[in-house]
């Protein structure tokens, strides 16, 4: 059985928390885990008697903690709601489509399924592992769609109804379309080799006239269905390509198959005694049918990466507890949402829609919106963003903007539109084609002009027009899709997505990385930096101030819990009160407890010494936060919290650097700060390599006017960011990175998404030197080929047999050699 | 020789037949995902035994945990 270290969760793979594991007894074995939620999936998952997904699940596994089952499943009950989704089928099942969020490997897939089938309602549950998509059909007088929600829920998956919108839809048709026009250039092909085959037989061993004209024809047909179905696709593109100018690879390949054909129907129409009379069927339907399987390689594997990041509606909740007339609570669909409704926002609640606040006190989590991992304080009058998370207290709000009209909405819409005016820029091979196509011409007019002149009309046009043939771009048209597809493919497997695959060829020349600080340099979440105490019996004041913080629902509460998690509560507290905006006091033993901020502590009058007030006073300015502890007059201790490094950062940073990469650090944060963090990064003292740049105190807002500003001084910029904010950095930026989980809004924006962890950079970037390598020696062979072969042809020596053998050589070197990227990029 | 002129249109009856199928296949999504299909082949080594593909006693376990939340 495949299990990962004793270190680590029995679930998820995670490394133990030092201090509050969770021991469970699950098939006869005790098991470690990491929190509780980790140990009820397996307690689930093992009651149902699917314990064998562990055998399956890598045990190398480092999955994040399982998703909850959502509160409002019964939600999607609502017929109304359904209406959009749920579709009855002839035999009465309902059938509706869920996007999975929380699917890590092939074992998931196999858990969700089986967990469902096992129920007796459930006729038939599919998922498709790289779409993250669960097709289920139930009957519906024996459970609820949200009964199913919660079963996906209780094994760690969340799962959203979901809908295909136009142009996914028309995505699909366009992927199955032109699967399809593979396969039949596949079926041309075979049945034209067939023929082909009889026909070079002939030549060595002589063959019946009447025999070679039936093959021909035979080959004839099927070649001429083969390019007007399948190739026509080669045509059109490049028919608009020239009418704009252009030149793209399409156009050689479109000379290249006409003129194939054109001369190989004249031989079959009018045989010329005594001239050369073979025909290049069988070249030509292998090279529809090569090309065509590079394209759709190359489509599915852009496809891939899309629908992996397509999880925005993730980001709001689906539904919204509506305060009618009474007062009283509603749980709504978020659709039904008007602008003016009153609507309950509760602890832990993803605020619906934006709007302003009536009543009630709360800490609000903005970081998707404005990348700052503090939270901010809402009272009565202050407005709240959609999408935004709700903290401590209760709200009451009245909503202001529905829909497109709000915040996120607007953003995605934004960098949608940005995403979707980025050209691609011309890659490698689109520069050579125009050399190629003109060479090429050239070439078979000097051929032509000699011939003329030495020998007769006829034999001049035939050996032009074998060098037209020869000189097909196959193994050209393939030399980059070929690489790229497998480069990203690789890259999928080591965590590094590529949503756009001409960054990976951009992201070779990035002179300049920018990173963001919060959440892609630092953890994104607030930790106890450091704590001190000022009295002597510490253990009985953090067992104190342990339970103290527990009862309170503040989020740096809950760090300070986390950071005394080796200390036993204590459970003489009496009175505890929370008082808004300052922090909580208890009573133990007659001794009244206060733990809240700096001016809570000054405005009871309390004086610090100037020693303390000073240290205060430098935490504050690093960007960390301070929180007191204190009785009726005296301070007793404190905590300094902050946002942490990611251990990783410093080693991947002085790495990139040694590679001769200009580095910058974006933030909001004031310049002092920043300037501490930049030197904890990259001391500046070690290395003599030019040092990280710091642009501080910058607005969300004019992050992509510093990326446009870096590019205007003629770097080529990778941006590194996480969080709705760096979206529009991330589209400005030649190449754009997002961290994390693809699920958010800078996934969308990103050309690269690293999936793991920062670490993922380093690879990312090894990865995008080898396909270049690659794609520069796959150019070298086509091109080769070309030298090895034009002159032949020039002088009229080439044997069809040779144009047969030589053509789909080039073309499988080139494809074997792109196939060598995973040695190069493993070994 | 002449039986070419049989074989030749049988061969392509077959593989239009083998086309008309794939055909069908692509409509129906079953290429829709070909990563996840690959490893399913690798997952189902338990249910392949028969009578196992149900754990009825432990079944309503599984069924209060439902009823909890």
């Amino acid at each position: 059985m495949t299990e990962p270290a004793e270190s680590a969760c029995f679930h998820c793979g995670l490394n133990l928390p030092i201090t509050g594991m969770i021991k469970a007894n699950i098939q006869g074995h005790g098991r470690s885990f990491c929190c509780n939620g980790c140990a009820q999936v397996c307690e689930i998952i093992h009651n149902s008697g699917l314990d064998s997904f562990y055998k399956h699940a890598p045990s190398s596994r480092q999955w994040s903690t399982p998703e909850q089952a959502p509160e409002d499943a019964n939600i999607f009950d609502n017929p109304e709601l359904q209406a959009d989704f749920v579709r009855q089928r002839p035999d009465g099942t309902y059938q509706a489509d869920l996007l999975l969020e929380g699917i890590h490997c092939p074992a998931c897939v196999w858990l969700i399924e089986h967990t469902l089938r096992q129920l007796d309602a459930i006729s038939y549950a599919e998922v498709s592992y790289t779409r993250h998509r669960l097709r289920v059909r139930w009957f519906s007088e024996k459970i609820k769609l949200s009964e199913i929600i919660m079963a996906v829920g209780h094994i760690g998956y969340q799962a959203i109804p979901y809908e295909e919108d136009l142009e996914q839809k028309a995505s699909k048709e366009r992927r199955q379309d032109l699967l399809f026009r593979m396969a039949f250039a596949g079926f041309v092909f075979a049945n034209v080799m067939t023929a082909a085959v009889c026909l070079y037989g002939g030549d060595f061993f002589g063959i019946e006239q009447k025999w070679r004209a039936i093959f021909q024809w035979y080959s004839f047909v099927l070649t001429f269905a083969g390019i007007a179905y399948s190739g026509r696709s080669f045509f059109s593109s490049a028919w608009s390509a020239v009418r704009q100018r252009r030149l793209n690879m399409d156009v050689p390949i479109s000379i290249g198959i006409s003129v194939s054909f054109i001369w190989s129907s004249i031989v079959t129409v009018s045989p010329v005694q005594g001239y050369e009379d073979h025909v290049y069927f069988d070249s030509i339907s292998m090279f529809v049918f090569l090309i065509l399987v590079g394209r759709f390689l190359e489509s599915s594997a852009r496809d891939s990466a899309s629908s992996a990041t397509r999880h925005l509606l993730a980001l709001l909740p689906r539904s919204a507890r509506f305060l009618n007339n009474k007062g009283e609570e509603e749980l709504v669909p978020l659709r039904s949402v008007q602008q003016g409704d009153l609507l309950r926002i509760k602890p832990g609640d993803r605020i619906p829609v934006d709007a302003d606040v009536v009543s009630g006190h709360s800490e609000v989590d903005e970081a998707i919106i404005s990348g700052e991992s503090k939270p901010v304080t809402k009272s009565a009058g202050a407005q709240v963003i959609g999408g935004t998370l709700n903290m401590s207290g209760q709200l009451s709000i009245k909503a202001t903007h529905i829909g497109h009209d709000s915040v996120l909405s607007q953003i995605i819409e934004l960098v949608d539109q940005a995403q979707n005016s980025k050209v691609d820029v011309q890659n490698l091979a689109d520069r050579i084609v125009p050399w190629f196509v003109f060479i090429v011409l050239c070439l078979a007019s000097i051929t032509f002009l000699f011939w003329f002149s030495y020998a007769d009309l006829p034999f001049a046009i035939m050996s032009a027009v074998t060098v037209l043939i020869i000189t097909c771009p196959c193994a050209l048209g393939l030399a980059t899709p070929m690489a790229i597809t497998i480069g990203a493919g690789l890259g999928g497997k080591l965590g590094v997505l590529i949503k756009r695959g001409s960054a990976l060829e951009q992201l070779l020349n990035v002179d300049h990385i920018v990173f963001d600080k919060t959440g892609t340099l630092t953890q994104g979440k607030i930790h106890v930096s450091h704590y001190h105490a000022m009295i002597e019996d510490t253990e009985a004041l953090w067992a104190k101030v342990r339970v103290l913080e527990q009862a309170s629902e503040h989020p740096l509460a809950q760090a300070i819990d986390n950071a005394l998690s080796h200390i036993e509560p204590s459970t003489h507290m009496l009175n505890f009160n929370s008082v808004a905006g300052r922090g909580v006091h208890a009573e133990f033993d007659k001794q009244v407890i206060h733990i809240g901020s700096l001016g809570w502590l000054t405005s009871l009058g309390i004086t610090l010494d100037e020693g303390i007030e000073k240290q205060f006073k430098q935490e504050e300015s690093n960007g960390a936060t301070v929180v007191a502890v204190f009785d009726h007059n005296t301070l007793l201790a404190w905590f300094s919290l902050g946002d942490e490094l990611r251990p990783e950062a410093p080693a991947i940073l002085q790495s990139i650097q040694q590679k001769g990469i200009a580095l910058s650090l974006l933030t909001g944060d004031r310049q002092g700060s920043a300037l501490a963090i930049a030197e904890k990064l990259l001391p500046t003292s070690t290395t003599s390599l030019s040092p990280l740049r710091v642009f501080a105190e910058v607005m969300p807002n004019e992050k992509a006017d510093k990326i446009a500003q870096l590019q205007g001084q003629g770097f080529t910029v990778a941006m590194v960011g996480d969080g709705v904010n760096d979206a529009p950095a991330l589209t400005q930026a030649n190449v754009g990175i997002a961290m994390g989980q693809a699920t958010d809004i800078s996934a969308q924006a990103a050309d690269v998404v690293l999936l793991g962890g920062l670490d993922r950079l380093p690879i990312a970037m090894t990865l995008s030197k080898q396909t270049m390598r690659t794609i520069k020696q796959n150019l070298s062979i086509s091109l080769g080929y070309n030298i090895l072969v034009v002159p032949l042809a020039m002088a009229g020596m080439v044997h069809p047999l040779l144009a047969a053998i030589a053509m789909p050589v080039s073309s499988l070197l080139v494809i074997g050699n792109a196939l060598l990227i995973h040695k190069r990029v493993k070994g | 020789m002449d039986i070419i002129l049989m074989l030749i249109p049988a061969a392509l009856i077959f593989s239009i037949a083998a086309l008309l199928v794939f055909r069908w296949s692509v409509k129906s999504d079953q290429y829709d995902d070909m990563e996840g299909e690959a490893y399913r082949i690798l997952m189902d080594d338990e249910s392949m035994i028969p009578g196992r593909e149900k754990k009825e006693p432990k079944q309503p376990e599984s069924d209060q945990e439902k009823e909890k939340t």
